[in-house]
């Protein structure tokens, strides 16, 4: 079967174009969360900072550390490096297992509130039993959410401290 | 039978020829026999190479000596104080001889004067310290000290001299950094019998000073010749030149002087004098107090300055208390009618509108006074101008004022402290005090010190600083110039804050470890020799962490337990950051000398331990006297405590990762600022761009940022630029101070990281303030959390008897605190281990290091391995002190465990549990009779014993150990007074700590089989107790309202001792024999050691003549009735001038004669008016009167 020339001055012109734009094009995506407070009843927002924290609860679980480290920011990662450092003992699969899968139910909870700023969103939900709320921070890097730590804020018990909360927890960074 | 008695015969002829043999080379020898004496090695070696020299001891008044007819004699002058000549009549008759008739004399140092005193020449020299260095009018303090040659005669004593200046025709042989040596030279005028060889020759801190007086002169006497040189040669000079230039100048001397034989006499060595001995409990130093800032009377009345720090100082043990007369301009609030009958001086400043007046004074003083507390008014300067006479005439002014205790009674102030006076070698300034106060006192403080006759000498914290940085205070080996017997007082930095009220005189910035090195370096020269100290304060409201130390430290001279940061000492401190500024920091500035750790580090100690943080080294001070610096104190560990942590489960909730910009919201501006600025996420979010120390409202001094800080491990990075002029600024969190960083101009600008630790997650403030010097710009502020665990330390009793260091811990896994509590002259401590939280299956293993020691006992003899009762540990090093551990308290699970030589103990934490255990040290080989009983002795110091002080205000105390021990009681309620307490049989009136949720902390002596009484509230003030200034003087047995024992523990300086009796009186004696000084229903004592019996009684015949009040040291006070007399005797042996007479008051009629003295008219005082007058007259008689014995005659 004989190639039709004019096929191939369109893959070559589309190859050409693409030399010449590729290039230009950013590297890392903008941040798809929308800017500002984060509308807890939107199910698409917080689906996204689900899918980054159960990424990290499967590395966890598995003792994947390839996946945990790819799942979590470089500032994330050296956290629980400081953490296990008082114990003697190093970042593994044996400890990713004691981590366990704590992240992603949270986010099941009763949100309190969330914000998006810049590269680094946080979202503060209700902990069981009235000790306050836990903030979850997540942070994007270019290409996909990583999930940056979180925080028991024993003094949150509304929305608007929540509030004061998630933005403590992404501004002056 | 004969040969017996020739034996006999022969013996005693050889007794006899060795006798004779003895005798003669007695006679031959030029003087006593040779003993080591201090300067006599250098001067040995020095003159080596010099024939037939002999060193010799230079003979005291009435000793005997031979010198031998053309030998040469070389005197070193003594290195201290001294007045009047050092030669009796016959030896000087000796002496004077010995140069007529050949002999040649050299003469070093003081001893320049003896040319004078063997009627050579006659003019006297002028002997006195050359000092350069121990004030702020320098940052080096280095001087240099000789000769400039001025005569072409004697060359063979200057030939040669090695260089030790830039011109030839100078030679400096003496010196220091700082510089304080004797120095004997014709100031006020030349010799004139003698040929002046050389004048004296300084150079500060390098630059050549202008020529000196004569300092070097020869003269011809008879066939004798004389050279007295005013300094004496350094051999012994850290600075090789001088060194070198002073041996061979010696030399040189020597060879002039020898013939053939040259004898060298040196100094004796200064007799040691034996510290008093004191009862258990009894205060080092008998005086302190605190020094009241110009009352400014819009905000602060007399009574709230009595309730808010007269009690409190006065609870704590204070009995003085200074009023800052003069204000910032230096002016008082004590106006001078024009048409007074004392003319007003022009220059003087008595309108202030900051100050205390007449009123205040007298109402304060009433207050202190009922309280058995003296009140000394603080001039500095005297509020009036320069010249000798303005001065005086203000300070006879004030004294009429504010101190005349005939008018004024129990109003009147008991004293002045000068900053600067005249050169007052005649008294004068005594003289214009005693005229109205007989028995108050004159101090003056600090340097340049010169003659100051009938006053006392007082160090001055503002003396520590520098010419160009204001951190004040002296310490440990910082400006070692005050020696004690000469500065018996002290003038003590507690002011946290620059003081910046004084233009060009910057003084303050003190902190809790200047606080305790000064305070301990203070005491421990003075220790029951008598004196006192006082500290300069902010105002309550600034620094009430300030105040805390000083009662604390002063509560327990030089025994307080402590808790401090090393914010000033620290080797990143304040001091340690001020240095950096200068080109070449004087030596021993940042520390004292003493070893140091970083500003974070929180150390506990008292006189017997130093423990550098729980992680941190644990010294030892063998001689309890809280000397901890390195070659002074042992090391019994370098690192006491290490926890482990293991087996826990990281937790994923709490995980967190930070790192804060506190730049990134931006900056704020210029202007518009206060002195703080804070930043919050509420409020301000913009961090200024510069901090300026003195620019409001350009720029604040301090910014306050509000941090949400996780807990764990941070740093803290930071860059200051300096904008205009150099400075100091400091981080701190919460109060907490963790760096002092200096900033210049001419410094490149560097990154500095600061270790941060959190053990706490609330809302910190994180806060950056400019100390001193110009502005700063903040390039870079931020934060990276970089580790799991925040450990953050905090004084939780800071000082006093009881101290308590607490450390806090907390980390993803556990939260726990480590308290360890010590008490004031206790060698041990115990520590607390009390933990809040901890994540499942979590272990801490705790090891103690005490290398050297190893195991000896238990008390139940248990197996090292396994330990929960006491045990004892025995150090290698028979000089290291044992130690005896007791677990006090422990979980079901935990024991302690000695194994390959070290102490462990392994635990499994719950939330809520509590463990404790003692440590403590005993003297070598002692530990096994401690053993037993170590359990309660520490368990007492972790919980204090509650005491109730029943209707009475009394409680007794039983001990059951059969060893001697301290012990703290927690007393229910404010005491208002100090506690009378009764040990072994003696009463004493002692000071209490207080508790920060109410109550009173008292130590009190226990000895075996003793019954301790306490008496506290009002009515230790109505019983037979000690007087004005004697509480911390005195201790009383069996005392009635009639009658008590005395033991005058040390001398006061400051004040008589006295005994404030319960009942009225009108006839005393002493030892059964009648004293006639009382005032009232106070007896006064002379100011010496001793044990008096003292009984009163009231016979109601009228009023018995006798001396209200005086400052004359009385050995005999009597009134004898047959004679109509009152005879007065003092102590011959006093030091005060010749010129300088006594003055007393006398109750009862008015006398009608004085032998030895002259009764004062009241109208050569010049009193305000003659119901004044009448008044003066109403409280007493004035009479002046000399040394010795002076009778008081009273006509029918």
């Amino acid at each position: 079967m004989a190639i039709d020339r004019g096929w191939w001055a369109v893959a070559l012109s589309a190859i050409g174009i693409a030399a010449l734009v590729f290039p230009w094009l950013p590297g890392p995506w903008p941040n798809p969360l929308p800017q500002g407070e984060l509308d807890l009843a939107a199910p698409a927002v917080v689906h996204s900072l689900r899918d980054a924290a159960a990424a990290v609860d499967a590395a966890c679980v598995q003792g994947d550390l390839a996946a945990f480290t790819a799942a979590v920011t470089p500032e994330h990662r050296a956290a629980l490096d400081q953490s296990l450092g008082p114990l003697d003992r190093v970042l593994d699969a044996a400890a990713l297992r004691e981590l366990g899968a704590a992240r992603a139910e949270w986010l099941d909870a009763d949100g309190l509130a969330g914000v998006v700023v810049g590269e680094r969103a946080a979202i503060a939900v209700r902990r069981p039993d009235g000790d306050g709320a836990q903030v979850l921070k997540f942070q994007w890097d270019g290409q996909r959410l990583r999930f940056d730590g979180s925080l028991r804020a024993a003094a949150v018990r509304d929305a608007a401290a929540a509030q004061a909360a998630v933005e403590a927890a992404v501004a002056r960074r | 039978m004969l040969d017996k008695t020739t034996r006999t015969a022969n013996g005693v002829i050889r007794v006899l020829t060795l006798g004779l043999c003895g005798f003669v080379a007695a006679c031959l020898l030029p003087g006593p026999v040779p003993s080591p004496t201090p300067m006599a090695g250098p001067w040995q070696s020095a003159l080596r190479e010099v024939p037939n020299v002999q060193m010799a001891v230079q003979p005291l008044r009435g000793e005997a000596f031979k010198v031998v007819a053309g030998s040469g004699l070389l005197v070193v002058g003594a290195d201290r104080d001294s007045r009047g000549s050092d030669l009796d009549a016959g030896q000087r008759q000796m002496l004077a001889r010995f140069v007529q008739e050949g002999g040649r004399l050299v003469l070093f140092g003081d001893a320049a004067q003896w040319v004078a005193d063997l009627e050579i020449e006659p003019e006297l020299p002028e002997r006195g310290w050359f000092r350069w260095g121990f004030d702020a009018r320098t940052d080096v303090g280095r001087a240099r000290v000789g000769l400039r040659v001025v005569s072409g005669k004697q060359p063979e004593l200057f030939d040669g001299l090695p260089s030790s200046h830039a011109d030839d025709n100078t030679v400096l042989f003496a010196g220091g950094a700082p510089c304080r040596l004797r120095r004997c030279h014709w100031a006020i005028g030349e010799p004139r019998n003698g040929h002046v060889l050389a004048v004296g020759a300084v150079e500060l801190d390098g630059v050549d000073a202008l020529p000196g007086a004569p300092l070097l002169v020869h003269w011809q006497h008879g066939r004798g010749e004389v050279l007295a040189c005013g300094v004496v040669p350094e051999l012994q000079n850290s600075d090789p030149v001088l060194q070198a230039a002073a041996a061979a100048f010696v030399q040189r001397c020597a060879r002039w002087a020898a013939g053939k034989q040259l004898v060298v006499w040196t100094e004796r060595a200064a007799p040691v004098e034996p510290v008093p001995e004191l009862l258990p409990l009894a205060p080092l130093l008998p005086h302190w107090g605190m020094q009241e800032p110009s009352l400014d009377r819009a905000r602060r009345r007399v009574d709230e300055v009595v309730a808010d720090s007269l009690v409190g100082s006065f609870e704590a043990g204070a009995d003085l208390c200074v009023l800052e007369l003069t204000d910032a301009e230096g002016a008082a609030s004590v106006p001078w009618a024009a048409q007074d009958p004392l003319k007003p001086v022009a220059s003087y400043r008595g309108n202030s509108p900051v100050g205390w007046t007449r009123d205040a004074v007298a109402e304060l003083s009433t207050e202190a006074h009922a309280r058995s507390m003296l009140v000394v008014g603080g001039l500095d300067p005297v509020p009036a101008g320069s010249g000798a006479t303005e001065q005086l005439v203000a300070l006879r002014y004030l004294s009429r004022e504010l101190a005349d205790v005939r008018r004024a009674g129990a109003a009147a102030l008991d004293g002045f402290a000068l900053r600067q006076w005249l050169l007052d070698g005649k008294g004068y300034g005594t003289t214009m005090l005693q005229d109205f106060a007989p028995a108050a006192a004159l101090l003056l403080s600090g340097e340049p010190t010169g003659p100051f006759a009938g006053g006392l000498r007082a160090l001055h914290a503002d003396d520590g600083a520098l010419h160009s940085l204001p951190w004040s205070g002296l310490a440990g080996s910082w400006r070692r110039g005050f020696p004690a017997d000469e500065f018996p007082f002290g003038v003590l930095e507690a002011r946290y804050g620059i003081d910046r009220r004084r233009p060009g005189r910057w003084r303050g910035g003190s902190a809790p470890d200047w606080i305790v090195a000064q305070a301990n370096e203070f005491v421990r020269a003075r220790a029951g020799r008598g004196g006192g100290m006082w500290w300069l304060c902010d105002e309550a409201a600034v620094a009430p962490a300030a105040l805390g130390y000083v009662r604390g430290v002063s509560l327990e001279p030089l025994r307080a337990a402590v808790v401090v940061p090393l914010v000033a000492t620290g080797a990143d401190g304040t001091r340690a950051a001020g240095a950096s500024l200068l080109e070449a920091p004087p030596a021993g500035y940042v520390a004292g000398g003493a070893a140091t750790a970083s500003v974070a580090v929180h150390v506990l100690q008292n006189n017997w331990l130093q423990l550098a943080g729980t992680g941190g080294a644990l010294r030892f001070d063998p001689q309890g006297l809280a000397r901890f610096g390195d070659g002074e104190a042992q090391a019994l560990s370098g690192s006491f405590l290490r926890s482990r942590l293991f087996g826990g489960r990281p937790d994923g909730g709490a995980l967190r990762s930070d790192q804060t910009d506190f730049l990134a919201n931006g900056r704020r501006p210029e202007g518009d600022h206060g002195p703080v600025l804070r930043v919050s996420a509420a409020g301000e979010r913009r961090v200024p761009t510069i901090l300026a120390a003195d620019e409001q409202p350009a720029w604040p001094r301090t910014v306050c940022i509000e941090w949400n800080a996780p807990p764990g491990y941070h740093e803290l990075t930071i860059v200051l630029r300096a904008v205009r002029q150099a400075g100091v600024a400091t981080v701190a969190i919460d109060g907490t101070v963790l760096r002092a960083l200096p900033f210049s101009p001419t410094a490149p600008v560097q990154p500095v990281t600061i270790p941060v630790h959190v053990s706490s997650g609330a809302l910190r403030v994180l806060q950056v303030q400019v100390e001193h010097g110009g502005s700063c710009a903040i390039d870079r502020l931020e934060v990276v959390r970089r580790g799991d665990v925040g450990v953050e330390a905090a004084a939780l009793v800071p000082a006093g008897s009881r101290a308590i260091l607490s450390e806090r811990a907390e980390s993803s896994y556990h939260a726990e605190r480590l308290d360890v509590v010590t008490q004031a002259d206790f060698a041990g401590f115990v520590l607390r281990l009390h933990n809040d939280r901890a994540v499942r299956n979590l272990q801490v293993e705790r090891v103690f290091a005490l290398p050297g020691y190893t195991f000896v006992d238990s008390v139940d003899g248990e197996e090292p391995t396994a330990l929960r009762q006491p045990f004892l540990l025995r150090a290698a090093n028979a000089a290291m002190p044992d130690l005896v551990v007791a677990p006090l308290q422990l979980s079901r699970y935990e024991q302690l465990r000695w194994e390959n030589g070290q102490l462990s103990m392994r635990s499994a934490p719950e939330a809520g549990a509590c463990s404790r255990i003692g440590f403590l040290f005993c003297v070598p080989g002692e530990g096994d009779r401690w053993l037993p009983y170590a359990g309660k002795v520490l368990a007492a110091v972790d919980q204090p014993q509650r005491l109730d002080l029943e209707a009475l205000g009394e409680a007794t105390l039983v001990g059951d150990l059969p060893l001697a021990t301290s012990r703290v009681l927690e007393i229910a309620g404010r005491s208002g007074a100090p506690f009378a307490v009764c040990e072994q049989g003696w009463w004493q009136w002692r000071g209490s700590q207080a508790v920060a949720g109410g109550g009173r902390w008292l130590r009190v002596h226990q000895a075996p089989g003793d019954t301790v009484r306490v008496v506290g509230g009002p009515s230790v003030l109505a019983r037979t107790r000690p007087g004005p200034g004697s509480m911390r003087l005195l201790a009383l047995r069996e005392p009635t309202p009639t009658s008590a024992t005395v033991r005058v523990l040390q001398p006061s300086r400051l004040a008589p001792p006295s005994v404030v009796f319960a009942t009225d009186f009108d006839a005393v004696t002493i030892d059964g024999a009648p004293w006639d000084w009382f005032d009232g229903r106070t007896v006064f004592m002379p100011d010496r050691t001793a044990t008096l019996r003292v009984q009163v009684q009231q016979r109601g015949n009228g009023e018995r003549p006798h001396v209200r009040s005086t400052r004359a040291p009385l050995t005999t006070c009597q009134y004898v009735p047959e004679r109509r007399e009152l005879v007065l005797v003092t102590d011959p042996a006093t030091d005060r001038a010749s010129e300088l007479p006594w003055t007393a008051v006398l109750a009862g009629p008015v006398p009608v004669s004085v032998e030895n003295g002259e009764i004062v008219a009241d109208a050569s005082l010049r009193l305000p008016s003659a119901e004044q007058a009448a008044r003066a007259a109403a409280g007493g008689t004035l009479i002046r009167f000399r040394s010795g014995t002076t009778k008081v005659r009273y006509g029918d």
